[in-house]
């Protein structure tokens, strides 16, 4: 009585994984383009590549809270001559806790790393092993020094609630490698999620199918992959054999109906998705020396080395876009980079966590013939200021949020490492030498994955949206 | 490149200055220039000015400084110089920059434009007396005035071929569809009918209860309709789709995400007003300008939650940084002036922030001007509580506490002439005393610390210690705490003999009574404001005043013991005795009440915590607490040595009648004193209005650079509305809001109509008759079917705004009815059925699955309204966090309307579903297809959980046999009888496997997720 169906369900699978209606299906039937099973087309109108893309992943390591770019990439000399003294400075700052400190040289030391002499402090010494292959941007500003409006700026262009993030324009445009896994994932900081949740993976206004799917690199890793309660597999497999039958007479009814189709074909990806992801998430099918690499053999990096290593085979699985976070809700005690109260302590314990792993990703990505055509990319909302927070005499051990210049790095894609594109003022605490803005940035990571930003677009409510509003501009000194 | 003449036509003057725009018409119309007449020149060259250079050439910064807007600008020219000079064609930059292809850079001249641009400056570059604008006409790049949408409602007449039809809807559907060649489509069938019509009117599948006889549902169609909007469940789920626009949430969002519990008024009132078919003007204007009259009372209040509904950045506007809240404050305006202009206008005017509208004719000072007409809003929480119930309450204790007096007055009477009866038998006993009654508790901390009395015993703390019938206290942690009273108090008497044995010490108390409401206290204090003298101690001193006693005197070392006594009157006069003599000057101070159950006594500490200066050194001989203010003979007789009256001496002195009474007096007195008349107050999260600021013009949007002041007001190109309202720059709140809601919700404001029938039409078939419901402006679309769409709008406005007068016309309609056909015809015409040439296939939508899940399991629970229910863990870590769960029980069975929506929260299900992100607004749903999707419907605990209910429920309803459950099953699910093959299939499928694993793939089931 049951038919085979599993031919004629694979041709649907590419219609099926657009997660569309019937009238974006039709427009691509009028496109009449055939497509190999087993990757998601894009769904924008006007979907990549645009020109001769040069990476087609991105991994973006969100470090929460603000890292302090005096203390880590961008080394400023004088601030150590200036140690202890006043900002003299005709513009007053205008910070977020209003308190205005001395002066304060980094707590680390800086030195000059690999055959390119980057300066990186010795807050990261594994990535400094890397440094040939970053590209730091020194000149990063944003519009606000609030946490979460900066962060939402960070991965939306926005500083509001309610717009698409990075990965889910790139789900959008770009479609994905593999219709075994979600397109956009997020792995977060096991000590918790940043605060706004999942406001922070929205999907905004593009359809729910592009906001981000959190996978843990601890615990369950996919919520609902499995059934909730233990069912035999002759149960299972029995009830999904009805299921096609059932729905594939419905359909004999309603040949027209591509959505109904798409409908049925979801379930042919479940079940593989249901293959992928425990496969994927199974760490230990890894070489102990990758673990190694990976410091997760290290109580101390283990955590976020997992999370490292796991983007890292999402990646290899034709994931389009994963995002890691390096830190969690701000409260107390710190679970971020949000060092308000004392630099050596906070960013030291983060640094601790994040740095080995982040260099092991790079090497592995490397070593894989990976790196050429993934973007890495690790920023912060903000950066944080050259002089403490505290009474203005005083000499304190934290610093305030500071969104008017802060460090950002980069590495893969082809782009040459061992470089820094622009520069802040010689205390570090404004850019001044090629300002970058989010939207700069957004515009030229698209750039790198064949998207015209300006052709990246959404309707919505009267605009013709698009990640970086009306502003990005490309910077091809910055790209190499 | 030529303008349609369809929309000159349209064009409308509305400008005093503009009265030469028709003549324009006429002269395009005849497009034979008229070269000798110079006025003439001009009006065929204003448009080719209009549509290619004002672009540019306008505004505060023109483009090379040359502003093309009047005949003086004009000639004044810019930064290279005037564009033309006494019509000399080789001498005009204007003519040299056009003829080269240099100007317009974007687009090109066609020849005729050409042409009118040379015979016009050959004419000398006539000007009418009159200002061009580029919101003068729409262009292809752009709407003006002219745009369809602003235009007046039209008065369109039923096409004259299909005037029988009985509901109007299928003349203007059919009309359109003959044009193109093509037909309506039968009706489906009347099943199909019955679960559409519950999908669309509900939201939900139907109930089982529904009777779904064919014929009965044919011939009763309308009656069926009448019921289905009469039922509640129509206002639960049209208030989805409105709070899908009113970006509803039920948390502030950003990083705080704090909860807004009382946020659902604003929901329920949503409901309410839909389910009493409130006209749509009126709920639209309460959701601007409820609160803005008196006579809205608290549903004026609760319904202005639409304006700010939205999330709310808390931290953001509690920075230190002025600069930035002032940006976080004007992200917030773009939200409410967006919100509102888009959810009633269909006008994108938040495009208009930082500049000029670039597709709509909507200045950026007219954003200001709305943002000015909303300047005073801001979120709070108000309080809502129903006036009657308040003013109930008010009466209510107005009369208990008459009642208390009497009562109190009948004590008093009855023990002063029970006292007397008491002195006689006193006097003939040969004493001179006066006779006193009982206090409710006496301590002589003879062998204990027991109340002799009552039961108010006390209990040792820190080193208090008795000795030699004295009560030993060492100033620093020794006290005594008694059980709570039994009783309430009000007035009172606190009496205690003490012997100090520090008179320098400063602080402590004898005897106090401590209160449950944070720190209350009335005691017994001495030296703590003067060194030496006695006070009435309270509470930051609230009751306390320095009355002017002698201090103690003596060295201390043979301590005398001190009689003292305070007494609380029941109009509050507190007086101080010492030794029986009046001690200092009484005063009066509003009387606190102790209640029973949480009041204690306490003896040797003023008020917790132990420690400090609030620790008494002495001894304590005995203490009394009487409910009543002794009086000055009373309390002289006290100290004097005397007693209050033994019950012997009672009894002896007085009838036992007389006693009884006084004890049922008493009771009465304690219980009437123990109502507390608490009227429940109710709060809404809804506008707190605020004393608006003058707005200023920002350039560019920036908050740096403020320009002119702007008043409030609507948009000058919706056409049939005045956008003056009359207001100065500090005119007051309210009338600012009402003003707005009146200009909004005028019946001459043609967009406010149009707006919702499209949106009502939208959810009835998928699509709007204008696609993009939010946005009539030029990135919108156009109707598919104008006549009809102001047909109904007009039909609305006639009907008072009855909205469900106009579902009810709809779903009525043929064009509703019609099946889901296939049709190659139609395919080939009109693939995406744009003409409605049939019927468009529903999927539920994420509310419409989990409420027909829980109603198929038998496990909705229909009650509506009142606090929503959460589903969900939270912890606070400096923001609150929220872990939605899968939980069981009635309260969480309610239809998904009710489920607290928490913005970081999001629910897997239904969000795998296409449930909106709650912080922007919705008009309108995706509908998408994935993987997740299915995973979520096959594996969620909700889902496998509801299948074990839904089998439940099928064994209950069909008994054992298979066979029939099989039946049941797909009548609860499909809502039809299984075919021969179906149930053989499904019956074999529970026999091999179980029932609730068939109710799983029934759940799944693509018949179940979409209605034809």
């Amino acid at each position: 009585m049951l038919t085979d169906h599993r031919f004629n369900r694979r041709s649907w699978f590419s219609f099926a994984s657009r997660g569309v209606g019937s009238l974006a299906l039709a427009d691509l039937m009028s496109r009449n383009c055939s497509l190999p099973a087993g990757v998601i087309v894009p769904e924008a109108a006007d979907p990549a590549p645009h020109h001769q893309p040069r990476a087609k992943r991105v991994i973006h390591i969100c470090m929460f809270g603000g890292l302090s770019q005096v203390d880590s990439f961008d080394y400023k000399p004088d601030l150590e001559k200036l140690h202890g003294k006043s900002l003299s400075s005709d513009e007053k700052p205008d910070v977020f806790f209003g308190k205005i400190g001395l002066l304060r040289k980094s707590d680390w030391k800086f030195r000059q790393r690999g055959e390119s002499g980057l300066w990186i402090s010795e807050l990261f010494p594994h990535l400094g092993e890397v440094a040939d292959e970053l590209t730091v941007v020194n000149s990063m500003y944003a519009e606000t020094s609030n946490h979460t409006p900066a962060t939402f700026q960070e991965n939306t262009g926005f500083r509001l609630n309610g717009f698409p993030t990075f990965g889910a324009w790139m789900s959008y445009g770009m479609g994905s490698e593999t219709d075994e896994l979600p397109s956009y994932i997020v792995i977060p900081d096991t000590r918790g999620l940043p605060a706004g949740g999942s406001i922070n993976w929205s999907n905004g206004f593009l359809p729910a199918r592009h906001q981000g799917v959190i996978m843990r690199s601890k615990g369950t890793p996919v919520d609902d992959l499995f059934p909730a309660v233990q069912i035999p597999e002759s149960r299972e497999q029995a009830s999904r054999k009805l299921l096609d039958e059932i729905n594939q007479k419905h359909l004999a009814a309603r040949p027209d109906d591509n959505e109904l189709a798409a409908r049925i074909a979801s379930y042919g990806l479940a079940a593989k998705m249901q293959m992928a992801v425990p496969e994927v998430t199974d760490l230990s099918r890894e070489s102990p020396s990758t673990h190694q690499m990976y410091g997760i053999e290290n109580p101390a990096t283990t955590d976020f080395g997992r999370s490292c290593l796991l983007a890292r085979r999402l990646l290899e699985k034709g994931v389009r876009f994963v995002q890691l976070y390096s830190g969690g809700a701000f409260g107390s005690p710190r679970i971020n980079w949000d060092g308000h109260e004392n630099m050596q302590n906070n960013h030291g314990r983060e640094a601790g966590r994040a740095d080995k792993p982040l260099a092991g990703l790079i090497r592995d990505l490397r070593q894989r013939g990976m790196l050429d055509d993934t973007i890495v990319i690790c920023t912060s909302e903000f950066g944080r200021t050259p002089f403490t927070q505290s009474a203005s005499d005083q000499l304190g051990t934290g610093r305030d949020h500071n969104q008017n210049g802060f460090s950002i790095w980069m590495a893969g894609a082809g782009m040459p490492g061992g470089r820094t594109y622009g520069a802040t003022d010689e205390i570090g605490w404004q850019a001044t030498e090629n300002r970058t803005s989010w939207p700069d940035l957004h515009a030229n990571l698209l750039h790198l994955l064949g998207i015209n930003h300006e052709r990246l677009t959404h309707y919505h409510n009267g605009i013709q949206r698009r990640l970086t509003n009306v502003h990005g501009k490309l910077l091809p000194e910055l790209l190499g | 490149m030529t303008l349609p003449h369809q929309a000159l036509h349209q064009v409308q003057c509305r400008s005093s200055k503009t009265t030469l725009l028709m003549t324009l018409i006429s002269l395009i119309a005849a497009p034979a220039v008229c070269a000798e007449n110079p006025t003439n020149t001009f009006d065929a060259v204003a448009p080719i000015l209009i549509r290619h250079c004002l672009k540019c050439h306008q505004g505060d910064e023109p483009s090379g400084g040359l502003r093309m807007t009047t005949a003086e600008t004009f000639a004044v020219g810019g930064e290279s110089g005037e564009p033309t000079t006494n019509g000399d064609l080789d001498d005009s930059l204007l003519w040299e920059q056009v003829s080269t292809g240099e100007m317009p850079p974007e687009s090109n001249l066609t020849d005729s434009e050409l042409a009118i641009l040379r015979n016009w400056i050959k004419a000398g570059s006539p000007w009418r007396d009159r200002k061009l604008h580029l919101f003068d006409m729409t262009t292809n790049e752009r709407a003006g005035k002219d745009w369809w949408s602003l235009q007046p409602l039209k008065n369109p007449t039923i096409p004259e071929a299909f005037k029988s039809e009985h509901n109007p809807i299928d003349a203007f559907v059919k009309a359109r569809l003959r044009v193109n060649g093509l037909e309506i489509s039968p009706s489906a069938d009347p099943i199909t009918l019955v679960r559409r019509l519950s999908l669309h009117l509900h939201g939900i599948h139907p109930s089982p209860a529904t009777e779904l006889d064919s014929e009965a549902v044919e011939q009763n169609f309308e009656a069926l309709v009448a019921t289905f909007l009469a039922s509640p469940r129509y206002g639960e789920r049209w208030a989805r789709h409105w709070l899908d626009l009113a970006r509803f949430g039920e948390s502030q969002g950003f990083e705080r995400d704090k909860s807004r519990p009382d946020a659902w008024h604003y929901r329920d009132w949503v409901i309410n007003a839909l389910n009493q078919d409130m006209p749509y003007d009126r709920f639209a204007q309460l959701q601007i300008a409820g609160d803005c009259q008196q006579e809205t009372g608290t549903e004026g209040i609760i319904a202005t939650g639409f304006l700010v509904a939205g999330a709310y950045d808390e931290v953001g506007q509690s920075q230190q940084s002025a600069a930035m809240r002032a940006v976080v404050r004007q992200d917030e305006l773009e939200d409410y002036v967006g919100t509102v202009s888009q959810t009633f206008l269909g006008l994108t005017t938040n495009c208009a922030r930082c500049h000029d509208h670039k597709f709509d004719p909507i200045l950026q000072s007219e954003y200001y001007a709305l943002c000015a007409a909303l300047d005073g809003v801001r979120p709070g929480k108000r309080e809502v509580t129903d006036p009657s119930q308040i003013a109930q309450g008010q009466q209510l204790a107005a009369d208990l506490k008459q009642q208390t007096a009497n009562v109190a007055v009948q004590l008093a009477e009855l023990e002063r002439s029970i006292l007397q009866d008491v002195k006689k038998t006193i006097v003939a006993d040969g004493k001179d005393l006066t006779p006193i009654l009982q206090p409710i508790a006496h301590w002589d901390f003879e062998l204990d610390l027991k109340d002799q009395l009552g039961n108010l015993h006390g209990q040792a703390h820190g080193k208090a210690r008795l000795e030699n019938g004295m009560l030993v206290l060492d100033g620093k942690d020794a006290h005594v705490m008694t059980i709570p009273l039994e009783q309430p108090l009000h007035e009172k008497t606190l009496v205690g003999k003490v012997r100090l044995e520090n008179l320098n010490q400063g602080g402590g108390a004898v005897m106090a009574l401590l209160g449950k409401s944070p720190n209350r206290f009335d005691a017994i204090v001495y030296g703590e404001r003067e060194p030496g003298r006695w006070i009435a101690g309270s509470e930051n001193f609230v009751r306390t005043q320095d009355v002017g006693g002698p201090p103690e005197t003596g060295d201390g070392s043979n301590p005398q013991p001190v009689h003292i006594a305070i007494t609380y009157g029941p109009d509050g006069t507190i007086s101080l005795f010492r030794n029986g003599e009046p001690y200092g000057t009484p005063y009066q101070k509003p009387l606190p009440e102790y209640s029973v159950g949480t009041a204690k006594v306490a003896f040797g500490i003023r008020l917790l915590p132990v420690g400090g200066n609030r620790m008494l050194t002495g001894r304590i001989e005995e203490a009394s607490l009487y409910d009543r203010a002794l009086t000055g003979m009373e309390i002289r007789s006290l100290a004097k040595g005397g007693n209050f009256l033994t019950n012997e001496e009672l009894a002896r002195g007085t009838s036992a009648k007389r006693l009884v009474m006084r004890e049922g007096l008493r009771e009465d007195l304690q219980d009437l004193r123990s109502r507390n008349i608490n009227i429940q107050k109710q709060f809404t999260y809804a506008v707190q209005p605020r004393k608006p600021e003058p707005t200023r013009r920002l350039i560019r949007g920036n908050t740096a650079t403020p320009a002119e002041v702007v008043v409030p007001a609507g948009i000058a190109s919706v056409q049939g509305v005045n956008p003056d309202f009359g207001l100065s720059a500090d005119s007051p709140e309210k009338h600012r809001r009402q003003m707005l809601a009146n200009w909004i919700t005028s019946k001459h404001n043609p967009l406010f109509a149009r707006v919702i029938v499209n949106r009502i039409w939208q959810h009835h078939f998928g699509v709007g008759l204008v696609r993009t419901p939010s946005d009539f402006g030029f990135t919108g679309g156009k109707p598919s079917h104008p006549d009809l769409l102001d047909y109904l709008a007009n039909q609305l406005i006639e009907s008072g705004w009855s909205l469900k007068t106009l579902h009810r016309l709809i779903v009525t309609s043929k064009t509703w009815k019609q099946a889901v056909t296939e049709s190659l015809r139609g395919e080939q015409i009109d693939g995406n059925n744009r003409m409605l040439w049939r019927g468009n296939r529903t999927r539920l939508d994420a509310e419409a699955i989990r409420d027909s899940i829980l109603q198929m399991a038998g496990q909705l629970n229909e009650s509506g309204g009142g606090p929503s229910f959460q589903d969900f863990k939270t912890f606070n870590f400096n923001s609150q966090f929220y872990e939605v769960l899968d939980r069981e029980g009635q309260q969480y069975n309610r239809r998904t309307v009710y489920r607290m929506i928490i913005r970081s929260g999001r629910h897997r299900l239904l969000d795998a579903f296409d449930c909106p992100d709650p912080s922007a607004t919705a008009p309108k749903r995706s509908r998408t297809t994935t993987p997740l999707q299915s995973l979520s419907l096959m594996n969620h605990p909700f889902a496998i959980r509801m299948a074990g209910h839904y089998a439940n429920r099928v064994r209950a309803d069909a008994g054992p046999n298979p066979e029939r459950q099989v039946q049941r099953a797909i009548e609860l699910a499909w809502y039809r009888s299984p075919t021969p093959d179906e149930q053989k299939r499904l019956t074999d499928f529970v026999r091999d496997h179980d029932l609730s694993s068939l109710c799983r793939v029934l759940i799944n089931s693509n018949e179940f997720l979409y209605v034809d």
